[in-house]
């Protein structure tokens, strides 16, 4: 059969006018042909696409109802009314998930600054006054609003866990770990209080000599692996390897050696027997646990985030996943649903490191030429959000990138961090000479919403930030983990403009205009999710986001 | 919002976003476009009811075209004997076919709505007409008082030349 008479009888088959002598004989040409059927396949999809494409919206009354509330998304309309109550149901639905939440505009934004500030590292304390670095932590809970993350110093003090599970570092190259329930003292980087709870302590001939007191017994280790724990006015000692002096009031000093232990009561004498590595954490169990916890932690992340990247109003759902096959190491896919194909980021020079937990990967950027590009076309709209996790590790630059779009042509935002830590937030605009209004440089006229100070040199800490901006009243909004911060209007508002995104960088600004100098404002700092909206979300919404993420 | 709803919301999401590639494979299988929309619409109830039992909704467009494939063989035997309904062997190898055509849906319509352009006016309103639902090109042609066959054979060519500039546009794109 020549591809002629194989292309008539295709289309026969399609327009329903197959006569039977017809279908056996193209019939037989599909079953003895792979390429045939592969054609077939071609031209079936293509028939599929067109009838799409040719459909008439809506016959119904009720499903007219459905699409006249959709957006103007052709294909989209078509589909929501071929499912008759499905899909009235579903618009009924998106519509409700994108307007129905209330705008809370009673947030007070000095109450938020003054909460935020703790959560900072204090700029009085210098790094030299702490003793260690609390180096893993498990699904622990802290007293009061105390937040600990991984990687944070630990200045000497109370250190008190309700539970869950940390390790501790010290200066000195001694490790302790903390399981459930404890309150320690940490004295120095050589000298530590347990006045309850269980520890494992791990200590390397650097660190030989390290002491820890408990409420009825000193102890000075000797190079070695034990155990204590303090409960009431019980205290333990398990020596697992190695050997350490126990010191108890009113009775020598004494070497427990591997496999003995001690244990000592205020009213009632020492008492030495066999040690029980199995009461305590280990470190190999502490691996496990954390590992397991910081899976869950991310399967958890991954099914709160299905939610968010099924928002009516995402545009940008970067979720910075990094791909196993390292085909796709440069890939920043959006996640937002339906999926723009054309809009997936490509990561430059920025690395993989780890994100908010160990497992979450997040990019790092750090040199002048780090950035993600992104491209998200020129539709307008009449509003935005972005919201994102970043770590700033340092504020180099004046102007430190979040989201730059290239040209800052009229309608497009740049949202960056100064020097002073302010978040910085500016849409572009084409100068239209309002009577009496202020212009600025050039032909552009950008406002400049600025939040107070909220970053330090070297925060180092996870944060989340937020921009909302509606160009229906020039009002921009900003939010640091989860709270207001600024929110303030334009005097140069006019009637009628929108925003829109087109090309942009995440964490610098690039791809200068030609023969305009261009200052580098590359961030120092992470960023492992990044969200983008095409309209401003509520203060509940942007602190729903935030507690979805810091969990 | 409770978990339903969200949940709902979601499948009906990732349903939009798959429903012309899950027409597109079902149109191969039966007959007519009738056909392919009761098909795809048993498919997607089957699919909502079924929605709790998929682990990861990344994976929901193979899902999908599993429950389509099962649908459309399971309705091509509600199906009287015609010529149209091919043999049970041609359909499952047709099921496991794939086309030249590798780009995801977007990306192809777009192909599709940039190669529409490129027709003259004439020749777009004649290939967007006869794929109206419910046109046969017969009517078509009967309709608009021109010769049945000649107008086949416009449709025919049509949708060749379409072919071909759609493979091109995405091989231009380094998408095919």
């Amino acid at each position: 059969m020549n591809d002629l008479r194989f292309t008539e009888l295709v289309s026969a088959w399609l327009d329903g006018s197959l006569s039977e002598t017809e279908s056996a004989e193209l019939q037989t040409a599909l079953e003895n042909s792979a390429d045939r059927r592969s054609d077939f396949v071609d031209v079936c999809g293509l028939d599929a696409d067109l009838r799409l494409m040719s459909d008439v919206p809506c016959q119904h009354e009720m499903q007219a109802n459905a699409c006249n509330d959709r957006p103007v998304v052709h294909s989209l309309a078509i589909r929501a009314c071929k499912w008759g109550l499905l899909a009235a149901t579903s618009a009924v639905l998106l519509f409700a998930i994108g307007y129905g939440i209330g705008r809370d505009r009673n947030s007070d934004a000095t109450q938020h600054l003054a909460m935020s500030e703790p959560a900072s590292t204090p700029q009085d304390e210098t790094v030299e006054s702490g003793c260690a670095v609390l180096s893993r932590v498990v699904d622990a809970k802290f007293p009061g609003d105390t937040q600990y993350e991984e990687g944070d110093s630990l200045q000497p003090g109370q250190f008190k866990l309700l539970s869950g599970a940390v390790q501790i570092d010290f200066f000195s190259g001694a490790t302790m770990l903390i399981d459930d329930a404890a309150n320690v003292n940490l004295i120095s980087s050589w000298e530590a209080e347990c006045a309850h709870g269980k520890i494992t302590m791990r200590v390397p001939p650097p660190a030989i000599g390290f002491r820890l007191n408990l409420p009825e017994m000193k102890i000075v280790d000797l190079g070695t692996e034990f155990a204590v724990e303090v409960d009431g006015d019980d205290s333990s000692l398990h020596v697992f390897e190695g050997e350490v002096e126990a010191h108890v009031p009113g009775s020598q000093m004494q070497v427990i050696r591997e496999g003995s232990s001690l244990k000592k009561s205020t009213d009632s004498s020492v008492v030495a027997g066999v040690s029980t590595p199995a009461n305590f954490p280990s470190v190999e169990e502490f691996e496990r646990r954390r590992e397991e916890y910081y899976q869950q932690k991310t399967k958890q992340w991954r099914e709160a985030m299905n939610k968010v990247r099924s928002h009516e109003r995402i545009i940008g759902c970067y979720q910075f996943r990094r791909w196993p096959d390292k085909k796709w190491d440069r890939l920043v896919n959006n996640f937002a649903i339906p999926k723009r194909r054309y809009s997936h980021g490509s990561a430059v020079g920025a690395r993989w490191v780890e994100g908010r937990w160990p497992g979450k990967p997040a990019l790092e950027f750090k040199s002048p030429g780090d950035r993600v590009r992104i491209n998200l076309k020129r539709t307008k709209y009449q509003g935005l959000t972005m919201a994102a996790w970043i770590r700033v590790d340092g504020l180099d630059r004046k102007y430190n990138a979040l989201l730059m779009s290239d040209g800052y042509e009229d309608g497009e935002p740049h949202w960056q961090i100064d020097q002073s830590g302010r978040l910085m937030f500016s849409v572009s605009y084409d100068r239209s000479s309002p009577p009496g209004g202020r212009t600025d440089n050039g032909n552009r006229q950008s406002k400049v919403f600025y939040s107070p100070p909220l970053f330090g040199a070297s925060d180092r800490r996870w944060h989340h930030v937020a921009v909302t901006f509606d160009a229906r009243t020039s009002e921009a909004v900003q939010y640091f983990d989860g709270k207001e911060v600024s929110r303030e209007g334009s005097d140069h508002h006019h009637e009628g403009r929108s925003v829109t995104f087109g090309t942009c960088e995440i964490g610098n600004w690039g791809l200068p205009l030609e023969g305009v100098p261009f200052p580098i404002r590359n961030l120092n700092g992470r960023v492992d999710e990044f969200l983008i909206y095409q309209e401003p979300l509520s203060g509940d919404e942007i602190a729903a986001l935030y507690e979805l993420g810091s969990q | 919002m409770n978990e339903d709803s969200s949940s709902y919301e979601t499948f009906v999401r990732l349903l939009i976003e798959e429903e012309s590639a899950v027409r597109a494979y079902v149109r191969r299988l039966v007959p007519t476009w009738h056909d392919v929309e009761e098909v795809v619409q048993q498919t997607s109830l089957i699919a909502w009811k079924k929605f709790d039992e998929l682990d990861d909704i990344d994976r929901f467009g193979g899902w999908l075209m599993m429950i389509a494939r099962f649908e459309s063989l399971k309705y091509r035997r509600s199906l009287a004997r015609s010529p149209l309904v091919f043999s049970d062997k041609l359909t499952e190898q047709l099921a496991d076919a794939t086309g030249t055509i590798a780009a995801g849906d977007a990306d192809r319509q777009q192909a599709l709505e940039r190669c529409l352009q490129k027709l003259d006016q004439a020749k777009r309103d004649l290939i967007l007409k006869v794929h109206k639902p419910g046109v046969t090109v017969r009517e078509y042609a009967q309709q608009n008082d021109r010769p049945e066959q000649a107008v086949y054979k416009s449709v025919q060519r049509l949708r060749q030349q379409l072919l071909r500039c759609i493979k091109q546009t995405l091989a231009d794109q380094g998408l095919s």
